[in-house]
């Protein structure tokens, strides 16, 4: 079981690589900042694989912070930090 | 498992490093600032793996989520003063005047090619010798040092909570927080003298969902923050970390500008952020007046004294962080403040 | 590995399974909304599958329901956020694509 849950862990950190790309390339603005969206769900997820894992319930609480950190994050873009940048 | 363990590990080690070579070399400064989010998180759980969950907490909730939206702030104002939807104030415009002057004087590139590819070799070199000295000397650290790990945790029972953490930023070392608590401050006010704060038109007035959405969330914070500072006696958790939540809290009830102007909040600001070096400054005071010295608690009421500690210093931190967001000073009374443009003069602008 | 062990497997997997759909619809859809779309099913599914997966190994329903907590916020956050930039994204004029 734990081999499974590890497994899950890697895999996940590669697709916050693969998130990365996205965020490298993509063309408007949105792209990135949803790539970053992507990564805290996916940081959330990982938390808790990795609290079944090592055994410990101090991950969840780190989990929950994740949760709501993109929240804010979201919001800070959409509101102030996106302007008319078509192409940035 | 050791083996997947030591795979992400590696994995994780190679993205941040990938990551925060892309950060520092991105042309366009918004993928900068998204890619040091993302770093943000990826050392956040570096930490974890590094078994401190405690500074995983502060660092996803301070240096992703309040760090990442401060500077996409900043950059919405950047880009606003460029194209000339935010008026700049006499402050912008002499700041802006600074820096151009510091880059003509200080930062000059020399005139010819081969006196440039010269600074360009020695700044190699320079850079390769100072990582192998780095190398060297973290190859040559002693592989298993001391520390003081024995005394701190013989000095828990006495401290009054289990955490060896909170122990020692509010027990053991309590001056170092104290200390701590006042620079916040000190900060909150730097960043008052630097501008007033102005009216801001609403740039998307009937956003229903945004509104409904701040209106489930912010309780949900709120009670999020007292949970960890509660927990934060016996398992990681603590005031810096309630107080990073609290002021995102704040962040997002800003961000979604329920009210119109900043003003009436001023006392809330003032009294808020020095409540808790106040309420620090008290204890240790009452503390020197018992009897004991200064910031030792007598082991019988050392919980009690830290959990009224850490809610204080909570409530300052989260004001602290929210109005370091705001980023300007609060105004007094009946001042007539500046109205602020808006980016919402950009839609039906021409594409630049 | 007992029956529950096989049960949590089998919807970790799952969730991995939507997770992976999900980053590979961000990297190969055409367009900001379509991108969106992708998202939002990874966040969804991918993670509330995978927490019921780890909901079989609690040891208290107090922790089954902090788990549900998580994924509920997420559920929330993550689709108030899509929605702001679809919406802002239409209102700064990025049109849909179009075949």
């Amino acid at each position: 079981m734990q081999i499974i849950i590890l497994t899950a862990a890697t895999l996940l950190m590669l697709t916050i690589i693969a998130g990365l790309i996205r965020v490298i390339r993509g063309p408007t603005s949105a792209d990135r900042m949803m790539a970053a969206q992507l990564f805290g769900t996916t940081g959330v997820a990982i938390l808790l694989l990795l609290s079944q894992a090592l055994d410990t319930q101090n991950l969840q609480n780190v989990a929950l912070v994740f949760a709501l950190l993109a929240a804010i994050m979201g919001v800070a873009f959409v509101r102030r930090g996106w302007l008319m940048d078509r192409f940035s | 498992m050791e083996f997947l363990k030591t795979l992400f590990d590696l994995i994780l080690i190679s993205t941040m490093v990938w990551v925060a070579w892309q950060a520092l070399t991105a042309r366009a400064l918004f993928k900068s600032i998204v890619l040091f989010i993302a770093f943000g998180l990826l050392i956040s759980l570096a930490w974890v793996r590094l078994n401190a969950p405690d500074i995983a907490l502060a660092e996803a909730a301070i240096g992703s989520g309040l760090t990442g939206a401060l500077l996409l702030s900043a950059l919405g104002r950047m880009r606003g003063m460029e194209r000339g939807w935010v008026k700049q104030t006499r402050k912008d415009r002499s700041m802006k005047n600074t820096s151009v002057w510091l880059q003509k004087t200080i930062v000059s590139t020399p005139p010819s090619t081969f006196l440039r590819g010269l600074e360009r070799l020695s700044l190699r070199i320079l850079t390769l010798v100072l990582a192998i000295i780095l190398f060297w000397a973290i190859l040559s650290l002693p592989e298993t040092s001391p520390g003081l790990t024995e005394k701190a945790i013989e000095a828990l029972p006495n401290s009054g909570v289990k955490n060896p953490v909170t122990a020692i930023l509010l027990n053991i070392r309590g001056y170092d927080t104290l200390l701590e608590v006042a620079i916040l401050l000190l900060a909150a006010v730097g960043v008052w003298a630097f501008s007033r704060s102005t009216i801001r038109k609403f740039s998307n007035p009937h956003n229903d969902i945004l509104l409904a959405f701040v209106c489930l969330i912010l309780p949900i914070m709120i009670i999020v923050s007292g949970y960890l500072v509660w927990i934060g006696a016996d398992h990681p958790g603590g005031a810096f970390q309630a107080g990073a939540i609290l002021g995102s809290a704040g962040v997002l009830w800003l961000l979604s500008e329920i009210r119109r102007t900043d003003q009436s909040l001023i006392w809330l600001q003032r009294i808020g952020a020095s409540f808790g070096l106040a309420i620090f400054l008290l204890i240790a005071l009452v503390m020197m007046a018992i009897g004991s010295n200064f910031l030792e608690y007598p082991p019988k009421l050392a919980k009690q004294l830290i959990l009224i500690i850490e809610i204080a210093a909570t409530i300052s931190i989260g004001i602290i962080l929210a109005s370091l967001f705001l980023g300007a000073h609060p105004g007094s009374e009946g001042d007539p403040l500046p109205v602020e443009e808006t980016y919402e003069d950009a839609d039906n602008q021409e594409p630049q | 590995m007992g029956l529950i062990d096989y049960i949590s497997a089998f919807f970790i997997i799952a969730g991995l399974v939507f997770f992976t759909g999900g980053t590979v619809g961000l990297l190969r859809f055409p367009d900001v909304f379509t991108r969106l779309h992708a998202l939002t099913k990874a966040d969804n599914l991918g993670l509330g599958l995978i927490i019921i997966g780890l909901a079989f190994h609690s040891n208290n329903p107090a922790q089954v329901l902090k788990l549900l907590f998580i994924w509920l916020l997420v559920l929330v956050a993550s689709s108030t956020v899509c929605y702001l930039i679809a919406n802002n994204a239409l209102q700064h004029g990025i049109k849909p694509w179009k075949k």
